[in-house]
């Protein structure tokens, strides 16, 4: 799954560590997130879209595996 | 003082006992063994209640460390890592105890050695089982 995460974050002028806190997970979930290397719950991705008043859609693209 | 504290002040008194008491009354032959099991357990309690109780002084110095620390713990990728370590570690020591069972008994190792070995992985799996179906109905 691709995100806009990094870019969005950017634009509202936090920093890894202040999205982290402001979220109440670790600065490496962040980081992860942002690498694409982790995919969030649906707990924290919507924690996400609310914090940045977005939908998900808008912050997660789905991308449906190749097989 | 919190429970933490008063908690961790009490493990230290009985930890620091249970050593006390090892050096000074059961010095004879006759407690060999019995003493270095409570001096054992005594300096375990000891060292968990001092760890304990400098923690609490440090959260009570720095909150945003007991913050960081409760992040830490319920970060959702880090349960999701300590999850999956969890299970590679169980599926590796099943592994582990076969091979011990299997070498038991190729060297004729004792039967209580052999019955540990097979107590242990007969309990992994039922317990495994019972989980399993806890979960299974739980979510």
């Amino acid at each position: 799954m691709k995100n806009n995460l990094e870019v969005i974050r950017k634009d509202k002028g936090f920093t890894q560590e202040e999205l982290a806190l402001k979220l109440e997970v670790s600065r490496q979930t962040i980081s992860s997130l942002e690498k694409g290397k982790y995919n969030p719950s649906i707990l924290l991705a919507f924690k996400i879209a609310k914090l940045f008043n977005m939908s998900i859609e808008e912050i997660f693209i789905y991308e449906e595996e190749e097989k | 003082m919190n429970r933490k504290k008063i908690f961790s002040s009490l493990g230290s008194i009985i930890g620091l006992s249970m050593i006390l008491i090892t050096f000074f009354f059961m010095q004879d032959i006759r407690f060999d063994r019995v003493s270095s099991i409570i001096l054992g357990i005594g300096a375990g309690i000891l060292g968990l209640s001092i760890g304990t109780f400098l923690g609490e002084i440090l959260d009570e110095e720095n909150p945003t460390r007991k913050v960081a620390m409760e992040i830490e713990i319920n970060d959702e990728r880090n349960i999701n890592i300590r999850e999956k370590a969890a299970l590679k570690t169980n599926s590796i020591m099943t592994y582990f105890l076969s091979l011990a069972i299997i070498i038991s008994t190729l060297i004729g190792a004792s039967k209580s050695v052999l019955f540990i070995f097979i107590f242990l992985l007969i309990s992994k799996i039922i317990i495994q089982y019972i989980y399993l179906n806890k979960y299974t109905e739980l979510l």
